[in-house]
């Protein structure tokens, strides 16, 4: 028995649990039907894989994914062995649904992804299969060496090169006459076409994308990693690269602020960018009626080698489950040959590996098609190396640092070097620690042996009580069983596993390694907790450490805090305005709930780009009502801002109407006996609606704290931690560890941390409500 | 129809003293009985034991000649009017009405015509199609009281069903219950912390407190010979003035009176002496050999043809229900008598009644 | 003649007063504060989703960039502030409809959505029942239980997720398997909301129907779900939701694009390279029609007080 329950509700439960209960349970009835309902919902056709049928994943749509699928239908009427089924998946699940697929034998025989996953999955195994056996001499004749070469890891085939795609130079014909040679040109011809009062720009791109910047870090020939494969971010040719794009940005000013592939686009389109680095993807989305060429990027004055973009190449991969390798080496064949190329390219707008496609006359008259191809003998694929995959995002911050000025590029990049060596050590540590054959320790056993043995004896020890509490109980517990079944296999078990994973050293590299040999104990807790790096640097140049679990933890306290008390207090006010009769007030209901009907998607979104500095609303309002425009993700506390706006305007709806329905069930007479005794507007509100609001509210804000603490859409979306991840909180940084830096275990002892803050903070908000209620 | 009999009846619930530590009780084949007491007595508990909305943990309850002990509410044939009235909200009284009978899967056409007779009889007959929060508080009793009648079950359970009603409106509901009852003769049970609704329409009364019993018996009975001082102090408005006194052996006294007794040597020293206040008289008019008292008045409360004076002596108050005859005011000083007869005396210990075999008041009054 | 002539003439002065009091009350009402916030919240709440539907009605992929002199007046910068497209055009809606079998998933997307209605409220009812009406060991732990789920970082749960729903149910492409996980997402909102809702019906209706020989099926039916509505439309409401928007389970349990929900299909738009915010805006305009129909339709109940009056009486 709870220690609140007053005697009414004990003679309720027992009038519940004593009277015997004759009729079916109305649960079990409701379940029975649901269950019925549900079987057909199973039995639905499932296109059952025949197996002689080849799957085939890929992420393409529109023109392309159309002439891809002619490809495949064609060939399914060319042969009568093997049948094709594609399936093509959106971008933002590929990765994910094929790392969950494949290492488990499941998914596709063959799937098309970029080539610069190769070494991570080769590494961890189960995910890509080597094709040197199936591949002729012949048939690797189609492609050039380069982009062979990017297929290749360790030595071993993977795949063949599908399309490739690199950045080139897009220019108005209408401003540009013809393209500029070196990059001096460039800036002389950007700097006439900047005017930043009016909006326009020289040049525009997406330069702190570090896809975007590999055409200047490319061509001073170092590139992220030495000759061996080691990191090298901080090489001089690396910082020379940065201090480039440096002088573009800042002295220059020829370049717009806050660049995404959208604005640049829209800028082009608009005839308010002379000039665009952007890849083949962007032509379909320039307008028709603008007068466009695509050219090589310039020579670099400044490095003496031409601008080297980096080339992403989608290669077709075979699946090493795949039962009929032959077959599914022909289709790979196929969709590599000549007339399949052609295809791609004319209805599909690719650029194909195969480079015979652009001999042809249809692809001989594509301007565009020709540059982009002539672009690929200068440009670099990107490295296929396991770390690559590591870079991307710290690059990307400090790409965004250093324009805005906010580090040096020479010490920028030292202090990457040494944030990316780190998280590239942890993963070849957990990854040699694999290799040699290690069993659990003899004491987690033990701990385990321990504890269920305790269990065992304190059931056995409390058998009676607990068959009494079914006993009497039986009627409520049977209630909720289905839900806590459903609960114990689709939540509890993934936590189970969550758990285990945090005492190992999973990675990328090491997954699908035997469990045994990734135990690392509690070393994932430890490092977590014991994280006391506050500070870079000394001394008046040290800065807080953002990635510092405690600094995230305030981050993310300060987050929850802020966001749940400004939502409740806003509904509570949007409540009160709505509980009594206005005019319209159906209407401002209806209104007022829209946020929550939209995905939050989409709005978090507008709301990012209702934020940006130089083309948003918000501040293009600021500057009518005459203020100076805000660089909302430049500080720590505006891109807060940014983030606390869009979510407490997401969580408004929610708030709202439970407020409200809770404001009905107060009895009228209440406030009618406190106008009586002469109470005061704002003493009805603290002596009446508060305390009677306040068993809607508290579950409300319990609900609502566990949400907002575990709010990722909204951060990273939005801010995305900006600046440099000052401003990730937990989940948004487990998130990072896990899936930008690959180490699923850290990951997952990071997720335990929050869910056990979580837990610690429901309980005290129970006991205190509880405590609250008791003293009532 | 049927009588209702708890045989030790015991409500405990786990981890607490028992609520009802074990109750005997027979109700009558037919009969009105009332169970009243002051609130957590055990009353309602009893009520909702009979309903089966309580499991009995200990003892056996028949209803007629069926152990009910283990007989869902449902299947006892009883009906309850609730203190709140619970009737259904969502749907119109008629369907109020209906629910039970459609339960029972009765034919329509005779719910229709049950469900018309008691709305005649309610007068209810306009408000058929009506929701519960379209209704007074008068007319949603009448409908929860309609919707037990038309159940026709072997026993009526009232659980304070008048409490939420105002005064005029509870004594025209009190008729109507009483009316009911006459025509139909159904078993009832009736809760109630209203010593007044327990007299008026109790046939029995049953006194609980604290999950004893205190005395079962007619109103009149309750009235002239209560078993104990609470049942004595329970019944009668203004409740009867127990006055503790010392027994002298040969009289019992205090500051307020001195009265000679006979019979009191076997008894204990301390004493508590009833006393009516209906039954003080002006000591003018009284018989010589009445005892009297003087006492200073403390307040008086005029009810029109008679009026409730409060006499204050020290410690002691007493209360006296007085023909309106003169005026009184705060602070004189009146002399009243009694008739020695009506004295009740109780044991202060046990505070159980005293029998005296002689009469009380056969010494010489003083004073 | 003239007595009814007299009537008549009443009846209309009572009327037009009446509407003259009516037209005071609104005008008082257009200008009290209470309105005046309700316009400014509005307002703030409209004014991001203009842009959503500006973009989709715009018929390009994004909208135009304001372009503005450096002379132009205080009016026409507010006016480059108003979210309007620089031409209407349906043609991200045709786009939309006809690329893609859009029509399919969103059918899709109602079935699934309806079953983790379904289920979730299934379950989440005799759940909350319990908590609510029942005192039993566990009862408190039992609740926190169901919090729990919310706290622990869904983006980590996909991998055992897929492990038990694909390999060990063998509900991979199934919309079984997608229902199931989705009712349970949703479940520990549902147990809460619903028991609290449940926790201000009074005892005495269950207990007078119990009486009347009503078994606790017919009780759980006839009185406690039709009293419960506005609680049961929130949670209803809150499962299609949970159901109607996720994407990620969705693109990876289903192997088959004829099984895709919508959310999955809009998805598509959005890539690294190039997303088509065009598209993307006019298909969750179209995404979020069916939600704001049944906000309309259920609005009455979300902030339902329907037991107040007539039970506590």
């Amino acid at each position: 028995m709870t220690g609140t329950a007053s005697g009414r509700d004990l003679t309720d439960g027992e009038l519940q649990c004593k009277s015997p209960v004759r009729g079916r349970l109305p649960a079990g009835h409701l379940l029975l039907t649901v269950l019925f309902f549900l079987l057909g919902l199973a039995t639905q056709p499932v296109a059952a894989q025949q197996s002689d049928e080849l799957l085939l994943w890929h992420g393409y749509r529109g023109e392309e994914r159309q002439a891809l699928e002619q490809l495949l239908e064609q060939y399914n009427r060319s042969q009568r062995e093997t049948r094709v089924r594609a399936l093509a998946v959106p971008f933002g699940s590929f990765a994910d649904k094929l790392s969950a697929a494949v290492p488990r034998g499941q998914g596709p025989d063959l799937f098309i992804f970029g080539h610069d996953r190769i070494g991570g999955w080769a590494r961890a195994g189960n995910t890509v299969a080597p094709v040197d056996d199936l591949v002729s001499a012949e048939t690797l004749r189609r492609f050039p060496a380069s982009l062979v070469e990017a297929m290749r890891f360790e030595g071993r085939l993977y795949g063949l090169p599908f399309n490739f795609k690199s950045t080139a130079l897009i220019y108005n014909r209408a401003l540009v006459e013809s393209p500029p040679e070196t990059t001096d040109e460039l800036v002389a011809l950007a700097r006439r076409h900047t005017d930043r009062q009016r909006g326009r720009f020289g040049l525009a791109y997406n330069y702190t994308e570090p896809f975007f910047h590999g055409a200047l870090l490319n061509s001073f020939g170092s590139g992220p990693f030495d000759r061996s494969g080691r990191l090298a971010l901080d090489s001089d040719g690396n910082i020379r690269s940065l201090e480039q794009l440096l002088g573009w940005v800042r002295d220059e000013r020829i370049l717009p602020e806050e660049p995404n592939s959208t604005l640049v686009t829209n800028l082009f389109n608009q005839g308010r960018a002379a000039m665009v680095i952007s890849g083949p993807w962007m032509l379909g989305e320039i307008s028709p009626d603008m007068d466009y060429g695509v050219a090589p990027l310039p020579y670099n004055n400044t490095s003496g080698a031409p601008l080297a973009p980096w080339t992403a190449v989608e290669g077709i991969f075979l699946s090493p489950w795949s039962q009929d390798r032959q077959a599914a080496y022909g289709l790979m064949r196929y969709l590599t040959g000549e007339a399949a190329g052609l295809r791609m390219a004319v209805a599909g707008g690719q650029l194909p590996a195969n480079l015979a496609v652009f001999s042809h006359p249809e692809v001989m008259a594509d301007a565009s098609a020709q540059a982009f191809r002539r672009q690929l003998d200068t440009a670099v694929a990107i490295p296929n190396l396991p770390q690559m995959t590591l870079l991307w995002k710290p690059l990307e911050n400090a790409l965004k640092k250093v324009v805005k000025g906010a580090a040096r590029p020479a010490e920028e990049m030292q202090r990457l070097q040494g944030e990316v060596q780190r998280d590239v050590a942890a993963l070849e540590l957990a990854q040699q620690r694999s290799d040699t054959p290690r069993s659990v320790p003899g004491w987690v056993w033990l701990v385990i042996a321990l504890c269920l043995s305790g269990l065992a004896v304190e059931l056995w020890r409390r058998r009676q009580r607990i068959a009494a509490s079914w006993r009497t109980h039986r009627t409520a517990y049977l209630y909720i069983l289905p839900a806590m079944l459903g609960m114990l296999l689709l939540v509890f078990f993934p936590l189970l596993y969550g758990l285990l994973l945090s005492f190992t050293d999973t990675t990328l590299l090491n997954e699908n390694t035997p469990f045994a040999t990734r135990w690392l104990g509690l070393d994932n807790y430890a490092s977590i907790l014991g994280d006391w790096n506050l500070w870079y640097g000394e001394g008046d140049g040290r800065s807080i450490n953002y990635d510092n679990f405690y600094w995230t933890l305030l981050v993310t306290i300060a987050w929850t805090a802020s966001n749940v008390i400004l939502a409740v207090g806003l509904a509570l006010v949007l409540a009160l305005a709505l509980d009594r009769p206005i005019f319209g007030r159906t209407w401002f209901r209806v209104l007022l709930i829209l946020p929550w009907a939209i995905p939050n998607y989409i709005t978090a979104l507008v709301w990012k780009g209702m934020f940006h500095p130089q083309f948003g609303v918000i501040n293009q309002a600021l500057q009518v009502v005459g203020l100076a425009p805000v660089a909302w993700f430049d500080s720590v506390g505006t891109s807060f801002f940014t983030g606390l706006v869009t979510n407490v305007w997401l969580s408004i709806p929610f708030m709202m109407v439970v407020i409200l329905g809770g404001l009905q069930s107060i009895p009228r007479d209440l406030y009618e006996a406190a106008r009586v005794e002469g109470a005061s507007r704002w003493i009805q509100f603290r002596r009446i609606t508060l305390p009677l609001l306040k068993p809607v509210l508290v579950p409300a804000v319990i609900l609502s704290v566990v949400w907002t603490f575990n709010m990722f859409n909204v951060i990273y979306l939005v801010s995305d931690g900006a600046p440099a991840g000052a401003n990730d909180i937990l989940i948004t940084r487990a998130f990072r560890i896990g899936f930008e830096k690959y180490q699923y275990a850290y990951a997952a002892a990071y997720s335990m941390v929050i869910l056990v803050l979580l837990l610690c903070y429901a309980m005290w908000q129970m006991r205190v409500s509880r405590t609250l209620e008791a003293g009532r | 129809m049927a009588g209702i009999e708890f045989k030790r009846v015991v409500k405990q619930y786990p981890g607490s003293q028992p609520t009802v530590p074990g109750l005997d009780l027979c109700v009558r084949d037919g009969e009105f009985m009332v169970l009243v007491g002051p609130s957590g007595c055990g009353k309602s508990t009893t009520l909702r034991m009979i309903a089966g909305l309580e499991s009995v943990s200990g003892g056996e309850l028949w209803i007629g000649d069926r152990l009910v002990n283990d007989v869902v509410p449902g299947e006892r044939d009883v009906a309850m009017v609730f203190q709140n009235y619970a009737l259904y909200p969502h749907m119109t009284v008629f369907e109020n009405m209906a629910f039970g009978l459609r339960v029972r899967r009765e034919p329509e056409a005779v719910i229709r015509e049950k469900i018309e007779r008691a709305a005649q009889t309610l007068g209810l007959a306009d408000l058929l199609g009506r929701k519960p929060g379209q209704l007074s508080g008068g007319q949603c009793q009448r409908v929860a009281l309609g919707r037990a009648m038309v159940r026709d079950p072997q026993v009526f359970l009232f659980d304070e069903p008048l409490s939420n009603l105002d005064a005029e409106l509870r004594v025209q509901m009190r008729a109507n219950i009483a009316r009911l009852h006459r025509e139909f003769a159904t078993t009832s049970v009736y809760v109630t912390h209203d010593q007044v609704e327990a007299m008026t329409l109790g046939q029995r009364i049953a006194i609980l407190n604290a999950g004893e019993l205190m005395q079962v018996g007619t109103p009149m009975e309750l009235y002239n010979d209560p078993d104990n001082v609470f049942v004595a102090g329970f019944m009668g408005s203004p409740p009867m003035n127990i006055i503790p006194v010392r027994n002298g052996g040969e009289r019992a006294s205090n500051r307020l009176l001195d009265l000679p007794l006979a019979g009191l040597s076997g008894l204990g020293g301390e004493l508590l002496l009833g006393l009516r206040p209906e039954k003080l008289e002006y000591a003018a008019a009284a018989p010589d050999h009445w005892p009297r008292l003087r006492a200073a008045i403390e307040m008086v409360e005029t009810l029109g043809a008679e009026m409730l004076v409060h006499l204050g002596v020290g410690e002691e108050r007493l209360v006296a229900r007085l023909p309106g005859l003169r005026p009184l005011a705060a602070g004189e000083t009146i002399e009243l008598a009694f008739d020695p007869q009506a004295v009740y005396l109780f044991d202060a210990g046990s505070r159980q009644r005293i029998r005296l075999s002689q009469p009380v008041g056969h010494a010489e009054p003083v004073l | 003649m003239s007595h009814s002539r007299i009537v008549t003439d009443t009846w209309i002065a009572a009327g037009k007063s009446g509407a003259a009091a009516r037209i005071k009350r609104v005008v008082g009402d257009i200008f009290s504060w209470r309105f005046a916030l309700l316009l400014f919240a509005g307002a703030v709440v409209v004014y991001p989703l203009l842009w959503v539907v500006s973009l989709a009605f715009s018929g390009q992929q994004s909208l135009q960039l304001v372009a503005l002199p450096d002379d132009a007046g205080f009016w026409r910068q507010l006016a480059a502030l108003v979210p309007l497209p620089q031409q209407w055009s349906l043609e991200n809606f045709r786009a939309v409809l006809t690329e893609q079998p859009f029509m399919r998933w969103l059918l899709n997307s109602l079935v699934v959505s309806l079953s983790t209605t379904l289920v979730g409220l299934a379950l989440s009812c005799s759940a909350a029942y319990a908590f609510s009406r029942f005192r039993f060991p566990g009862r408190d732990r039992g609740l926190v239980l169901f919090l729990i789920s919310q706290m622990f970082p869904a983006v980590l749960m996909l991998i055992p997720l897929y492990v038990i729903v694909v390999q060990w149910l063998g509900l991979g492409n199934s919309w079984l398997g997608l229902v199931l996980v989705y009712a349970i997402t949703a479940l520990p909102f549902c147990v809460w909301m619903l028991k609290g809702y449940f926790d201000t019906l009074p005892y005495e209706i269950e207990e007078s129907a119990l009486l009347e020989g009503a078994s606790r099926l017919t009780i759980f039916y006839r009185i406690i779900l039709p009293l419960a509505r506005p609680a049961i439309a929130v949670t209803g409401l809150f499962s299609f939701m949970t159901a109607w928007n996720e994407f990620i389970l969705a693109s990876i349990f289903m192997d088959d694009e004829a099984l895709y929900t919508v959310p999955v299909g809009l998805r598509f738009f959005v890539s690294d390279y190039a997303s088509e915010w065009g598209y993307f805006a006019a298909g969750a305009i179209l995404v979020s029609l069916p939600v704001i129909a049944l906000f309309l339709a259920l609005q009455r109940f979300l902030v339902s007080g329907l037991s107040a009056g007539a039970v506590k009486g």
